[in-house]
C-alpha cells in the first residue's frame, strides 16, 4: 500500500479557510498582499530599513531591554535585534522562497510529464515521488546536513530534495483531470496539436492552484527552515537567521526574554501572513 | 453477497503489496543515506579512533571498521547487517545503535502516544462542534486556533511555554523526563506514566504527568490546528450533502444523522491526515525533545548529529522511514471500515 | 377542511434580495395531489422543504397560517417537526442516489428510517411492500451499498420507506427527473397506486408537464417565488390565463412538430426588485406590473396573479369564478376543524 492509494488530504489551511468558515475575502487579500510585499522589501533592501548594523558588536550594550534606542533590545553581544531581524529576512525568508520556487518548478515539470505520457512512465515517476514523500524530513535533513556539512546551503539542498514531490503529485493530478475534461476533447476534435493543447488548455489551468500552493508553502518552508536552524542545521553565526536567533536566545531566556521572543514573533507573523494570503487567494480562485 | 474467498485473497495480495512497498522505500532510504555517508566531510575512522589517536591508530580503526574496502562491498555488508538487525555501532556511545534506540524509544513513544491521543480526540471533537455550529464566539476562537496554531513555529512555542510556565511560574519542570529513582518506582517499560501505573503509585503518576505536560502541549498546539480545520471542513461538506437532508426527512434524530451518517464519512480524510501526522511525529519529535531534553529517539538523533555520528543518523533515518510507511499502511486498514466501497476494489 | 393549509408562506435566505418563496397560499385535501410547476429557481423546492421543516437553519420563514391536520405549525419547534416527519409528513427527494449515505448498506439506513417511525420490528412489511413495487428479493438486495443499486431501485426504496409509515402528507420533490423515462413512468404508477391505497395528500414538485398531467389533481405554477396560477389540472393545463403558464404550455413540443410561441428566454440578471417577477419576460406587462406585486385572483377558470390577463378576460368571458374545488387560497376557507385528515391513516398498505 502506497501513499498514492490514500485519499488526497485537502490542505488543512484550505480547510480552515473554505466556505463555511466565512471570514473576510478581499480585505484580507489586500492586507496580506501589502504586508507580503513589505516583507519582500526587507529582503531586497534591508540596509535602508534597519536602524543599525546587524553585526556590530557593542559589548557595553549587552542585553539592553527594548526601548527607544533598540526597539527590540539587544542580544548577548550587544547587537541590535531589530536590525538583525530585518537583515535576517534575506536568509530566512528568501531561502524559503528559493526552496519553494525550486520545488514548484521541478515538481511541475515532473508532474506534467508523468501525466502527459501516462502509462508505465507515469507509474514509475509517481512511485518515485511516493518514496520521497515517505521520508521523515527532519531526520533526512539531518542526514544531508551531516554529510554536506552544516550551513544554510546544505539545509536548503535537503529541503529542496524533499519539497518537490508534493508539487509533482499535485500537478500530475491536475493535469490528468484537465486532460479528461470535455474542453480538451473538443480541442482535439478541432485539430489542435499536442503542444497547443498543453500550452493553451492545460498549463494555464494549473496556474491558479500553483499560485495558492506556492504562497502557502512559503510559510511552510519558513517553518521548516527556521526549525532546522533552531537545531543548528542552517545558517551559521554570525548570520542573523531567525531560527538560529531563537536557538541562541535559549540560554538567556530568563534574563532577556526579548532576545527569543521578537524573532519568534516575526517568524509567526510572516508565516501567518503568507497563510492568510494563500487562503484569500484560494477564495478568489475558487469563486 | 460476495463469497469470503476473494476477499481473503485480496487481503493477502494487499498485505504482500504493502510489504514490498515497505521494502522498496526502506531500501531507497538506505541507499541514499549510505551514499550521503560516503561524502561525509568528517573522517569516520578519525572520529571512531578518538581525537588523541595517532595516524597509525586511525588506520587500524579504519581497517577494523572495514572502511578501506571498496564502497560496493561496504554497501552490501551494511545491508546484510540491517537484515540481521545489526545497525552498526555508534561512534559516540560506542555501543550497538540498536541498543541505544531500544533504550530511548519508550520515552518517545510515550510522548507521541499521549500527544497524539490528545490532539486527535480533542481536534475531532472541536472540529465537529465548529462544523455543526459554524457561527458564534466559539467559531471565531476555533478559527484563530486553527490558523494561528498552524502558523506558529513549534520550537518557539516550546520555548515560550518553557520560559513562562516552567521558568517564571515554576509550575512544571523545565526539562527532562521522570526520574524513576526519585519517584520511587521501578523502571519497567521506560515510559514514566506506564511505570507509575505498574507501580500503582499515584504520586509518581502525577509527577510523570507534570513532566510530560509541556512537551505534550507543544506538540498538541501545532498539530491540533490541522485536525480541527480538516475535521470542520470535511464534516461541513458532508452536512451539505443531500443524504443528510434525506435522513432528517426520514425523521432520524440529529445525533444519528450527524454522528452515524455524516461523521463517519467525514472522518475519512481526517484519518488519512492523522496517519500522516503520526508518521511525521516519529521523526518529527526532534525539536520538542531537544527543547525539553526529553531522552527519546529525537534527542538521540540530535546528539548523534552534533557528534557527527553518521552511523546513528543513518539508522534513525532508516527506522523512522520504515515507521512512517508502516503507520500509513496500518491506517490504510481502517479505510474499508469507514468506507466499505474501498473493499471491493481489492 | 383541508389536510394541509398554507397561507402567505414566505421564505427568505439571508443575503438574497427577493424571498425564495413569497406569500404562497394553497390547501390540499386528503387523497388529492397538488403539483407545483416551475423552472429552477422558482422557489418550488424551498416551498417543499419548508413544508417538512427541512429548511436551512439560516433561512427565515413566515406565514399567516401553516397547518397540517388542523395543527398549527407556525410555532412548532425542531422537535415537533421531527416528530411530524416520523409520523405525518414523508419526503421523497429528486436524486435517489444522493438520498442515501454512500458508505452504509441500504439495510442499515432503511432500518434507521423504520426505527425513527417506531417500526423497527416491522421490516417484513417493508419487504412485502418493496416486492409489490417491483423490487425483487429485497431482503438480500438491501445488503448492498447504494451505488450497487440502480436509481429506479433506490427510488422505490425511498418511496416505500416514505409510504409505509402511512403519512398524511407525502411531499415528492421531482421524484422522477433523475431517472430514465421508462423507469419514470413505473415510479409514477407506483406513486399513484400507493397514494390511492393510503389516501394521503400529496405535493409533487416538477418541472415536467407530462409528469404533472399524469399525477396531479390540481396544479400550482410558480415563478420567482410567487404562485402565479392555481387551478384544477384540467383548467390549469388547458385554460391557463397567466402569460407564464401559457408560455410554459406552448413551449412543450407537440408530436406534429408544431410549436406555437416560445417563451421569451430569461432576461439576464436578477429578478426585478419590485413588481411582478415575470414582468421583464412578459408580453402583457404594463407599468402597473412593474410597480405592484399582483396576487392570485379568480380569472376565467383558474386563479391567476395577473391583472392585465384578468382585465382581458372580463371582456371575453365576463364571469370570473374560482372553479377549483380543493385548491383555493386559504384565506377564503377559514374554518378549521379536525376530521378528514384521518382518512390517511384509515387504510394502509397490507
Amino acid at each position: 500500500m502506497s501513499a498514492a492509494d490514500l485519499p488526497a488530504v485537502p490542505d488543512a489551511l484550505a480547510a480552515a479557510g473554505s466556505r463555511r468558515a466565512g471570514g473576510g475575502g478581499r480585505g484580507v487579500l489586500w492586507w496580506a498582499a501589502a504586508t507580503a510585499l513589505g516583507v519582500l522589501a526587507l529582503v531586497a533592501f534591508p540596509g535602508l530599513l534597519a536602524p543599525g548594523d546587524p553585526y556590530s558588536l557593542e559589548v557595553s550594550n549587552r542585553f539592553a531591554s527594548p526601548g527607544s534606542a533598540n526597539l527590540f533590545g539587544t542580544d548577548d553581544a550587544g547587537r541590535d535585534i531589530l536590525s538583525r531581524v530585518i537583515h535576517g529576512a534575506r536568509y530566512s525568508l528568501w531561502s524559503s522562497i528559493l526552496i519553494v520556487t525550486f520545488a514548484a518548478v521541478v515538481g511541475t515539470v515532473y508532474g506534467a510529464l508523468a501525466a502527459w505520457y501516462g502509462g508505465i512512465l507515469d507509474r514509475l515517476l509517481m512511485r518515485t515521488v511516493d518514496v520521497f514523500l515517505a521520508f521523515p524530513y527532519l531526520v533526512f535533513a539531518m542526514a544531508v546536513a551531516a554529510s554536506l556539512g552544516r550551513g544554510l546551503t546544505s539545509t536548503m539542498v535537503a529541503l529542496c530534495l524533499l519539497w518537490w514531490p508534493s508539487y509533482a503529485r499535485m500537478v500530475r493530478g491536475q493535469v490528468k483531470s484537465i486532460l479528461n475534461d470535455y474542453h480538451i476533447r473538443a480541442a482535439v476534435t478541432l485539430g489542435a496539436s499536442r503542444g497547443q493543447i498543453l500550452r493553451w488548455h492545460v498549463i494555464p489551468h494549473t496556474y491558479n492552484q500553483l499560485l495558492v500552493r506556492f504562497t502557502l508553502d512559503i510559510g511552510n518552508a519558513l517553518v521548516a527552515l527556521t526549525g532546522l536552524a533552531f537545531l543548528g542545521l542552517g545558517a551559521t553565526p554570525p548570520l542573523p537567521e531567525w531560527g538560529r536567533m531563537v536557538a541562541d536566545s535559549k540560554q538567556f531566556a530568563l534574563t532577556a526574554w526579548w532576545y527569543g521572543v521578537f524573532p519568534g514573533v516575526v517568524i509567526f507573523l510572516t508565516v501567518l501572513n503568507f497563510v492568510l494570503l494563500g487562503e484569500a487567494l484560494r477564495k478568489r480562485v475558487e469563486l | 453477497m460476495r463469497s469470503a474467498k476473494p476477499a481473503r485473497f485480496s487481503k493477502l495480495a494487499r498485505f504482500s503489496k504493502g510489504a514490498a512497498w515497505l521494502a522498496v522505500v526502506v531500501l531507497v532510504a538506505v541507499t541514499i543515506t549510505f551514499a550521503l555517508s560516503r561524502i561525509v566531510p568528517a573522517d569516520p575512522a578519525r572520529l571512531a579512533a578518538g581525537l588523541e589517536a595517532g595516524p597509525e591508530q586511525v588506520e587500524r580503526v579504519r581497517q577494523d571498521l572495514g572502511l578501506d574496502d571498496p564502497i560496493p562491498v561496504q554497501y552490501v555488508r551494511y545491508i546484510g547487517g540491517l537484515l540481521t538487525g545489526d545497525f552498526g555501532d555508534s561512534l559516540r556511545t560506542r555501543g550497538p545503535i540498536l541498543d541505544d534506540v531500544v533504550e530511548s524509544l519508550p520515552a518517545s513513544l510515550e510522548l507521541i502516544a499521549v500527544s497524539f491521543s490528545i490532539f486527535a480526540v480533542l481536534g475531532i471533537v472541536l472540529g465537529v462542534v465548529w462544523a455543526y455550529w459554524p457561527r458564534g464566539v466559539h467559531a471565531v476562537l476555533l478559527r484563530v486556533v486553527a490558523v494561528a496554531g498552524a502558523a506558529v513555529p513549534v520550537f518557539w512555542v516550546g520555548l515560550l511555554l518553557q520560559i513562562l510556565l516552567a521558568g517564571r511560574l515554576g509550575w512544571f519542570p523545565v526539562a527532562g523526563n521522570l526520574n524513576h529513582e526519585a519517584a520511587g518506582i521501578a523502571e519497567v517499560t521506560g515510559a514514566g506514566l506506564l511505570d507509575a501505573l505498574i507501580a500503582r503509585s499515584p504520586s509518581a503518576m502525577w509527577e510523570a504527568a507534570r513532566v510530560l505536560f509541556l512537551p505534550v502541549m507543544t506538540i498538541v498546539i501545532h498539530n491540533i490546528a490541522l485536525t480541527i480545520a480538516l475535521m470542520r471542513s470535511s464534516l461541513a461538506d458532508q452536512l451539505d450533502q443531500e443524504y443528510v437532508r434525506a435522513a432528517r426527512a426520514r425523521g432520524l434524530s440529529e445525533w444519528r444523522v450527524v454522528m452515524v451518517d455524516a461523521l463517519r464519512n467525514a472522518l475519512n480524510p481526517v484519518v488519512t491526515m492523522l496517519g500522516l501526522q503520526l508518521g511525521w511525529l516519529l521523526g518529527g519529535v526532534v525539536i520538542v525533545e531537544v527543547i525539553f531534553s526529553w531522552p527519546g529517539i529525537g534527542l538521540y538523533a540530535f546528539s548523534s548529529f552534533q557528534a557527527f555520528d553518521y552511523n546513528a543518523i543513518m539508522a534513525i533515518t532508516v527506522l523512522s522511514t520504515a515507521g512512517f510507511v508502516l503507520v500509513n499502511a496500518l491506517v490504510g486498514l481502517i479505510y474499508p471500515r469507514l468506507d466499505p466501497r474501498i473493499q471491493e476494489g481489492g | 377542511m383541508s389536510l394541509l393549509v398554507v397561507d402567505g408562506l414566505t421564505v427568505v435566505y439571508p443575503g438574497a434580495g427577493r424571498p425564495a418563496v413569497a406569500g404562497v397560499s394553497f390547501e390540499i385535501e386528503a387523497g388529492r395531489t397538488l403539483a407545483v410547476v416551475g423552472e429552477s429557481g422558482s422557489g418550488k423546492t424551498t416551498l417543499a422543504l419548508a413544508l417538512a421543516g427541512l429548511l436551512d437553519r439560516r433561512a427565515r420563514r413566515g406565514a399567516r397560517r401553516l397547518e397540517v391536520n388542523g395543527e398549527d405549525l407556525l410555532s412548532a419547534g425542531r422537535k415537533r417537526w421531527r416528530q411530524l416527519r416520523r409520523t405525518d409528513i414523508s419526503f421523497v427527494f429528486q436524486s435517489p442516489v444522493n438520498s442515501w449515505n454512500p458508505t452504509r448498506t441500504m439495510k442499515a439506513q432503511v432500518k434507521d428510517g423504520m426505527a425513527a417511525s417506531g417500526r423497527a420490528g416491522r421490516m417484513p412489511e417493508l419487504y412485502d411492500l418493496l416486492g409489490r413495487v417491483g423490487f425483487e428479493d429485497p431482503e438480500r438486495r438491501l445488503e448492498d451499498l447504494p451505488h450497487q443499486l440502480s436509481g429506479g431501485m433506490l427510488q422505490r426504496v425511498s418511496i416505500a420507506v416514505a409510504v409505509i409509515r402511512e403519512p398524511a402528507l407525502l411531499i415528492a420533490d421531482e421524484p422522477t427527473s433523475a431517472l430514465d423515462s421508462t423507469v419514470q413512468s413505473e415510479i409514477l404508477a407506483i406513486l399513484g397506486e400507493l397514494r390511492r391505497e393510503v389516501n394521503l395528500a400529496m405535493l409533487v414538485i416538477s418541472h415536467d408537464l407530462s409528469v404533472v398531467s399524469r399525477v396531479a389533481d390540481d396544479v400550482m405554477v410558480m415563478y420567482g417565488g410567487k404562485a402565479v396560477e392555481l387551478g384544477s389540472r384540467r383548467n390549469a393545463l388547458h385554460s391557463a390565463v397567466h402569460p407564464y403558464t401559457k408560455g410554459l404550455l406552448d413551449s412543450v413540443p407537440s408530436l406534429d412538430g408544431e410549436r406555437k410561441t416560445l417563451l421569451p428566454s430569461m432576461a439576464p440578471g436578477p429578478l426585478p426588485a419590485a413588481g411582478c417577477p415575470f414582468a421583464p419576460r412578459c408580453g402583457l406587462a404594463v407599468d402597473e406590473c412593474r410597480r405592484t406585486e399582483p396576487d392570485l385572483a379568480p380569472v376565467g377558470a383558474t386563479l391567476a396573479a395577473c391583472p392585465p390577463a384578468a382585465a382581458a378576460s372580463t371582456y371575453t368571458s365576463g364571469s370570473p369564478s374560482a372553479s377549483t374545488r380543493s385548491s383555493t387560497p386559504a384565506s377564503s376557507t377559514s374554518e378549521g376543524s379536525p376530521g378528514c385528515s384521518d382518512a390517511a391513516g384509515a387504510e394502509g398498505p397490507p
